[in-house]
């Protein structure tokens, strides 16, 4: 079965000369949820704007069948549907409604029809009541909940999840994880968030300075790396005798 | 300085609504022409940043701060134009949401705070050639001088009665608040470029003949304006004696009343052709805008 | 804070709110050049304009002493030079000033506490507003709120790290500067996510907006009625 992102030799430097990704190879098939893992700063972020072209660097993407380049840009980001990590960067529209319908009326829908399809995503994420509501106005949750609509409505068969349980509390993050393990799409989740990455994927990716050093199961990659960032592994536990 | 409504007469207020709406329209073309809508994001989210900083004080001595007025700061970072529709804008929003200064008044605002003083604020940027700390204390300075005494004469035009303790009071007020905005708008700068070069623009790339005029005529209008409010508040307000105190006389024309009214002192004379002046200079520069700007679109 | 109020009131249900903003927006235009056009001497016209706001804010719905105390922010400035004009010698110019300008911000609040501002905004489109001044005022509007409370932030901080004593003025002073400075790169790359979202959900350069205004027999009948009434308390 062919990949639905398919990545080769991706390689890409940012104006000041950082080289935040250097040679990167992977594939993500169909149905698939893979975790993004890795410190701040290994490219991680970058990683996942190469693949709805936003930036671009040199090597190959290919999103379903399609070379991500400006002809296909439009084509791919409606096949690729992208949460980032800050919702209010993402509902920029004076409410829910007008937000979530903003991805159905740049693809050519009548008003009448994206308005439809955006209360049927919100519906699918349980906030059709908050149609008319502000952004301002709601919780960390409803944001990431409306910001996933918003995305949902424009039926992408890949999601790409940016850091998605930040500001989150646990039951808003539980919430999430059921939400998303019922959509059908393949899911990339870029994570700091073991825990979440475990509940949700079935593999795992290890970025490092720019280069994808692990792709194996998500158990083998998190225990091999768990000890790179792990807060109990770094022993900071009090002792009466080793206070600061 | 931001003025309500039921202040200014009614030939006022509806001759400062129709100069702001040409001349923000005018702008309005002339960004539609070069900045793209993806822009706009940009452009609402400096607005807000300009609102929320008004709410930061500076202290600046015997227990007293200042705040930033903005209009400087947003054309020395986002372009003068750019700067013209954001603080209408802000403007506008003061007006409806916070009752910040009338609604038939918003004309007058905005021709003062929106228009001129955003163009004498980007006067000396725009002249200097470069980002030296001269000409952006300079820009701040002038926005909030010419803002603040083309206010003052709107008000005694007007007839709104003020003795001129009040009048000069006003005045070095506005002297004052325009040496702080100055300040701010250095302080704000010099923070900026150090954090990122980027984000103040170069005037010698943006540099253009149509700005350093309207800038110039800016500066003239507020300068003047300054001058005949520090040195004539009488003069001035007999002059909207003869213009509009009473409602009976709102509907017609100043011009008609100048014919007819009889001027005694040399001074009124003056201050009569002063004002004119004022009034043509905007009218001569808005009519050049357009053509500059037809031309440009060849 | 006072657009957070607002913001709250707009939101509310009643005959009122649910006219068509443009309505609501011709009959405050009216409202107010009547206001301004009033003569000192028509004290009858000036109790029917605020009988009228009575009457509005009792429909919407809206806390009546609430609305007239956020009104009264006019009053120091009005009051001031309405003492002024008292002292020349004008007496009743000094009233009706105090009037009309009170019950002006009166009818702005009212218009703003039964109107979300979008909706507003949209409204303002429909009668000839330039796109480009909307979708500014939108997005200003959507991230006033959330900048606002990042400068409250911002300030506290520096309060916290402030000196207290003139020497270091010019010190807070660099620090306020400095504070504002972070603001606006906080602001600026804001604007830059904002973009990226855009961008990944099918931004082709021009935004494509719903525009669900519909103006009923009902908005018009309420515009005229009250343009009438307005119109004769001034004639007569």
């Amino acid at each position: 079965m062919t990949p639905v992102i398919e990545v080769r030799d991706l390689r890409f430097r940012y104006e000041d000369g950082t080289q935040a990704l250097d040679g990167v190879n992977f594939s993500l098939h169909a149905g698939e949820t893979v975790a993004v893992l890795g410190a701040n700063g290994s490219g991680k972020t970058t990683f996942v704007l190469q693949l709805n072209g936003i930036l671009q660097g040199e090597g190959q993407v290919i999103v379903c069948g399609l070379p991500v380049n400006k002809e296909n840009a439009a084509t791919v980001r409606s096949k690729i549907g992208m949460v980032f990590q800050d919702s209010d960067e993402q509902l920029f529209m004076p409410t829910v409604l007008e937000d979530v319908a903003f991805g159905p009326l740049n693809q050519g829908c009548q008003p009448a029809e994206a308005i439809e399809k955006a209360k049927r995503a919100l519906q699918q994420v349980g906030m059709e009541h908050s149609l008319n509501k502000a952004p301002y106005h709601l919780s960390a949750g409803e944001k990431r909940k409306a910001a996933l609509a918003g995305v949902l409505t424009m039926q992408p068969e890949i999601l790409v999840l940016d850091e998605p349980t930040t500001f989150l509390d646990p039951p808003a993050q539980l919430s999430l994880v059921h939400l998303l393990h019922e959509l059908p799409q393949a899911k990339l989740i870029v994570t700091h968030d073991t825990r979440f990455a475990c509940a949700l994927a079935s593999r795992a990716v290890f970025f490092e300075k720019g280069k994808l050093v692990t792709d194996g199961p998500i158990e083998e990659v998190i225990q091999r790396y768990d000890w790179h960032y792990s807060l109990l592994a770094a022993d900071l536990r009090y002792s009466a005798q080793r206070r600061f | 300085m931001h003025i309500p409504d039921n202040f200014l007469s009614t030939p006022v207020w509806a001759a400062l609504d129709a100069i702001s709406i040409s001349a923000v329209g005018l702008t309005v073309r002339r960004a539609s022409r070069d900045l793209p809508e993806s822009n706009i994001p940009l452009l609402g989210v400096m607005g807000a940043f300009v609102f929320a900083a008004q709410m930061i004080n500076f202290p600046v001595g015997a227990g007293t701060s200042g705040h930033l007025v903005g209009g400087a700061l947003l054309a020395a970072t986002i372009g003068p134009a750019p700067a013209v529709l954001v603080m209408t804008t802000i403007l506008a929003i003061q007006a409806f949401v916070f009752q910040d200064g009338g609604v038939l008044a918003l004309g007058a605002n905005v021709f003062n705070m929106a228009v001129v003083g955003v163009l004498a604020g980007s006067w000396p940027f725009q002249l200097w050639g470069r980002a030296s700390t001269a000409a952006v204390f300079a820009g701040g300075f002038l926005s909030v001088l010419a803002s603040g005494s083309l206010a003052l004469i709107e008000l005694l035009i007007s007839g709104v009665r003020m003795p001129r303790l009040l009048v000069y009071s006003s005045v070095g007020l506005f002297a004052v608040n325009a040496l702080i905005e100055g300040a701010i708008t250095v302080s704000v700068v010099q923070a900026l470029n150090k954090l990122n070069p980027g984000f103040v623009q170069k005037p010698g790339t943006a540099r253009n003949r149509l700005l350093i005029v309207l800038g110039a005529a800016g500066v003239v209008l507020g300068g003047a304006g300054f001058l005949l409010a520090s040195s004539a508040p009488d003069a001035i307000q007999n002059l909207g004696q003869t213009l509009g105190m009473s409602a009976k006389t709102n509907f017609t024309t100043p011009m008609a009343n100048y014919a007819a009214g009889n001027f005694e002192s040399a001074w009124l004379r003056r201050a009569t052709a002063g004002l004119t002046g004022l009034l043509l200079i905007c009218a001569i520069c808005a009519a050049g805008a357009r053509m500059i700007g037809r031309r440009r679109s060849v | 804070m006072h657009h957070v109020i607002v913001d709250q009131w707009s939101q509310g249900k009643s005959p009122l709110h649910a006219r068509d903003p443009r309505a609501k927006i011709f009959v405050l235009l009216v409202f107010l050049v009547v206001l301004a056009t009033t003569t000192p001497d028509a004290g009858v016209t000036l109790i029917i304009d605020a009988a009228v706001l009575v009457s509005g804010i009792l429909l919407a719905g809206l806390p009546l002493m609430g609305l007239l105390l956020r009104a009264a922010t006019i009053l120091p400035f009005s009051l001031t030079f309405g003492l002024i004009t008292w002292l020349a010698g004008d007496l009743w110019r000094a009233i009706a000033l105090v009037e009309k300008s009170y019950l002006s911000t009166v009818a702005v609040l009212l218009l703003v506490g039964t109107t979300p501002l979008p909706r507003l905004l949209r409204g303002l489109e429909a009668l000839g507003t330039p796109r480009v001044l909307v979708l500014l005022a939108q997005f200003l509007y959507r991230y006033l709120f959330v900048i606002s409370e990042q400068a409250q932030h911002v300030r506290v901080a520096a309060v916290c790290r402030a000196g207290g004593s003139s020497e270091h003025r010019r010190g807070r002073f660099r620090a306020a500067g400095g504070a504002l400075a972070v603001l606006f790169a906080r602001s600026y790359y804001r604007a830059e996510g904002i973009y990226r979202s855009m961008l990944a959900r099918g931004f082709g350069g021009h935004f494509v907006l719903l525009n669900p205004l519909r103006f009923g027999a009902l908005d018009g009948g309420f515009a005229a009625a009250l343009v009438a009434l307005l119109v004769m308390a001034r004639i007569t």
